[in-house]
């Protein structure tokens, strides 16, 4: 990289656009799965989209791939820079352009950070439903590129129910306007292919998103097991039943015990071995005549206790063990491999159970926190990255995990995404047909492939796209 | 281009001589062979001979929507979804249904009727296919509750022009494995690929229906009482206003527990002065004519040009299509014609009427947030 285009790129976006000083890249060699990491040449902090737009425009045209980023809190090493290129960030995409309380809708800039609309929204009795667990930090945009879930994705859906409109920089600086808020769009949704997409088909600058009334009674149930199967089952049940929490959580023994000697701890007893949140969401009525039914099904699978609460720092309390799971484990193992799988909601138990004898196997400890209603398991693997043979052994685990899960009809991201992460996992759920078709849409895109290159596609199935577009055989997609 | 007869016989070495038929000259189309196959092999060997041979191609559901789009300026082959029908799975205990293409819309809610909803709730759903349902990107009534039909879409398996079958994502209620290309073709009529089979998302079936109706004398006032319902803790499943003769229909409809509808019903009342209440079977007739509104009411209306509009640095005038417009909305949208079928008699917009002529609206309600009907 010259030091003209630096130069040149300072110019397009202030002193405060551009980072080239090696101690300050440092923060931007890797995302949340440090694993991976690369030192970046040069760091973009555009202001707006057509800073955005300047930036892309100048890159492409001396051929300098792009990496867009976020917060960086991503676990499947989708900001991860790449050699030779430079990463864009939104982080100074910060404005909040527009809050219609009427309509329901909200158009703020990418770098908005999720908890800050969430606060924004609450006093005019709305909500923005997604909150994954990173929400302190992560941003809007962050969560357009993932399709980011969270807890309340039970009930709300993932990102891709909320995004209404986009503002999008292609890879040649184009402006591509997409923002107006419409349920249904005529022609091609390309908001829809968009959203998911980890940064490979462009740059998110500005995100419409809607807005759900905020619900009049919450409530929260915790009930305590002496078995995970048991846990398991109570959520197998509540689906079957059709009930409809907004939240069904599991906890398994080990991340109970990391929960109860950290400054998270929520009065767990030590002898059970699952904990399971249920929340409820609704009117008054509607939520006392869920509760009843919900504790009937937990009642069958003879738990330990059950807790309710109503108000909100109770609440709080029965969450407090769930939003710190991930912070208390650093009390009990150097490193944490998150795992991200999906299964249907009728095997939980016996997936949850083969990935405990998987580690077993592998003499790892595991500890277990996941989304069971959506079927979305999070195994976390602990252990220590200045032992080589270990890790490799998590990585092993890690695919052997994915494999019965995909094995048995699930899916390898629930909402991690695939980043540099999963790319050899493609290939257990996806044919070469539908990488080939992957490719093609990446292409329509982006043809120089510039965009976050190397993410989301293995790339040697691109590059048989390629030589039959070349050979002429290739039809688009 | 391919006479029928040259194309029929070309057809006889892929698919058996029941797969094979004709569609008569209409107003819409000239005379054409049709291909119905009936598996996935079959579509990707009438694909791949349909490439061998450049022939162009119309996939077909029941071809209520034929006059949405353009007629194709060329055309050689329909292929039908009529042999390829059937629900795969009905996965109850976890939400699901996965179908083929030519599965009629009643169909697949009478499989789920017993726990499940289904979503759309369309118009017409023994005359609509779930694959002609998803290439139209056709929403229904319960839109306001469940969300646009996308948003049912857990995966699609398609075949593209090339006769290679492709599958995006998958059959589990959260997924973000590689690209949503399935959300790409969901909407994209037939322009990009022929969807085969797809699995959607079930929502619960609900214990009680009610819907409660109110007359007004002008259209602002029943809407602006529409948008206060909308907005109040009642979340309902939609808010519907119609002409009707001299008047103006606001239909309210309410489903889910039991105790909770009755709760709602109280409420709503009281909002609702000199309102009439359906329930039990009377609101399901009452919901199933809420539906069928927007086809009443098509006659005069034309759609919109799409949403996307593209801002270039360069200038306004710079109408190449390059990538991602390349992959973009028909251009066509904003001269299209609107026709549909309704029992028998079809209704028929041209291309050059004003949406403003139009005599009658239809509102799912929904504020701003909804597509321009």
């Amino acid at each position: 990289m010259t030091k003209a285009l630096a130069r040149e790129l300072r110019r397009l976006l202030g002193p405060q656009g551009v980072i080239d000083e090696p101690t300050r890249l440092l923060p931007y060699e890797s995302d949340a799965l440090a694993l991976l990491a690369v030192p970046p040449e040069l760091v973009l902090l555009p202001r707006d989209t057509s800073q955005t737009a300047a930036a892309l425009r100048l890159l492409a045209r001396h051929g300098v791939p792009v990496v867009p980023r976020g917060a960086g809190t991503g676990l499947a090493g989708g900001a991860t820079p790449v050699a030779g290129g430079v990463v864009v960030s939104t982080a100074r995409m910060r404005d909040v352009l527009e809050l219609n309380v009427e309509d329901r809708f909200a158009r703020v800039q990418a770098g908005v950070v999720n908890v800050d609309l969430t606060g924004l929204c609450q006093h005019h009795g709305l909500l923005y439903a997604p909150d994954p667990s990173s929400q302190m930090a992560c941003t809007i945009g962050g969560n357009v590129a993932n399709n980011s879930g969270g807890p309340h994705c039970f009930k709300y859906g993932a990102t891709t129910r909320h995004v209404l409109g986009l503002v999008i920089v292609t890879h040649d600086g184009d402006v591509l306007d997409l923002s107006e808020p419409v349920l249904d769009p005529l022609g091609y949704d390309l908001v829809g292919t968009f959203v998911g997409s980890e940064g490979t088909l462009g740059i998110a600058t500005e995100v419409t998103v809607r807005l759900s009334p905020a619900p009049a009674a919450i409530e929260v149930l915790l009930a305590l097991f002496r078995s995970l199967d048991d846990a398991c089952d109570s959520v197998t049940d509540i689906i079957a039943a059709r009930l409809e929490p907004s939240a069904l959580e599991i906890l398994d023994r080990l991340t109970i015990e990391a929960v109860e000697r950290s400054v998270f701890a929520a009065g767990y007893p030590l002898d059970s071995e699952a904990v399971l949140l249920v929340e409820l969401e609704g009117t008054e009525i509607d939520v006392a005549a869920q509760a009843r039914d919900v504790l009937a099904i937990l009642e069958r699978h003879r738990p330990i206790e059950v807790r309710r609460a109503r108000d909100p720092v109770k609440r709080k309390q029965l969450w407090a063990g769930r939003k710190g799971a991930f912070g208390a484990m650093g009390r009990i193992a150097p490193d944490l491999y998150v795992a991200d799988a999906v299964v249907p909601r009728t095997k939980l138990r016996e997936l949850v159970a083969r990935t405990v004898e998987i580690c077993r196997e592998a003499n790892l400890r595991l500890a277990t926190v996941f989304h069971a209603g959506d079927g979305n398991l999070h195994p976390n693997i602990c252990y220590d990255r200045r032992n080589p043979e270990e890790v490799k052994r998590v990585l092993e685990a890690g695919h052997r995990i994915l494999a019965e899960c995909v094995a048995a009809g699930g899916a390898l991201t629930g909402e991690h995404g695939v980043g540099l992460e999963k790319l050899a996992e493609m290939e257990l759920y996806f044919s070469a047909d539908d990488l080939a078709a992957a490719c093609r849409l990446r292409d329509a895109w982006d043809p120089d492939r510039r965009m976050n290159p190397g993410k989301v596609v293995p790339s040697h199935a691109c590059l048989e796209v390629r030589s039959a577009r070349r050979a002429g055989t290739g039809a688009a997609p | 281009v391919s006479s029928p007869d040259r194309t029929a016989t070309l057809l006889e070495s892929a698919l058996p001589r029941a797969a094979i038929t004709r569609r008569p000259a209409d107003d819409l189309l000239g005379e054409i062979p049709v291909a119905a196959p009936d598996s996935a092999e079959q579509w990707s060997e009438v694909l791949r001979l349909a490439g061998r041979e450049r022939l162009c191609v119309l996939p077909l559901g029941l071809g209520s929507k034929l006059g949405w789009l353009r007629t194709p300026e060329r055309l050689d082959l329909a292929l039908s979804s009529a042999r390829f029908h059937g629900v795969s799975a009905f996965e109850a205990a976890d939400g699901t249904i996965t179908a083929r293409a030519g599965t009629t819309l009643a169909a697949l809610s009478e499989a789920v009727s017993a726990t499940h909803h289904l979503s759309p709730e369309i118009a017409l759903p023994r005359a609509s296919t779930l694959g002609g349902v998803l290439a139209a990107g056709t929403s229904g009534l319960d839109r306001l509750r469940h969300g646009p039909v996308r948003h049912q879409v857990l995966g699609i398996t398609v075949a593209l022009a090339d006769g290679s079958l492709v599958k995006s994502g998958g059959r589990v209620v959260k997924n973000v494995t590689g690209y949503d290309l399935h959300r790409l073709w969901c909407g994209s009529s037939g322009t990009l690929c022929v969807l085969l089979e797809t699995t959607l998302r079930l929502y619960p079936r609900p214990a009680r229906e009610a819907v409660l109706e109110a007359r007004f004398a002008d259209r602002a006032g029943a809407l602006e009482r529409a948008r206060a319902l909308v907005r109040s803790a009642v979340q309902p499943v939609a808010v519907v206003v119609e002409e009707q003769g001299s008047e103006w229909r606001l239909s309210l409809v309410l489903s889910g527990r039991d105790e909770i509808v009755a709760h709602d019903v109280d409420e709503m009342r009281r909002g609702l002065p000199g309102s009439v209440l359906h329930e039990g079977a009377d609101a399901q007739r009452a919901r199933a004519d809420c539906a069928t509104g927007s086809v009443r009411t098509a006659r005069g209306r034309r759609w919109r040009s799409p949403a996307g509009r593209r801002v270039s640095r360069a200038s306004s005038n710079d109408s190449t299509p390059r990538s991602p417009a390349a992959v973009s909305a028909p251009r066509s949208a904003s001269s299209r014609s609107l026709r549909m079928s309704t029992s028998g008699s079809k209704v028929r917009a041209s291309a050059g009427s004003s949406s403003t002529a139009s005599s009658t609206a239809t509102r799912s309600a929904g504020g701003a947030l909804r597509r321009p009907s």
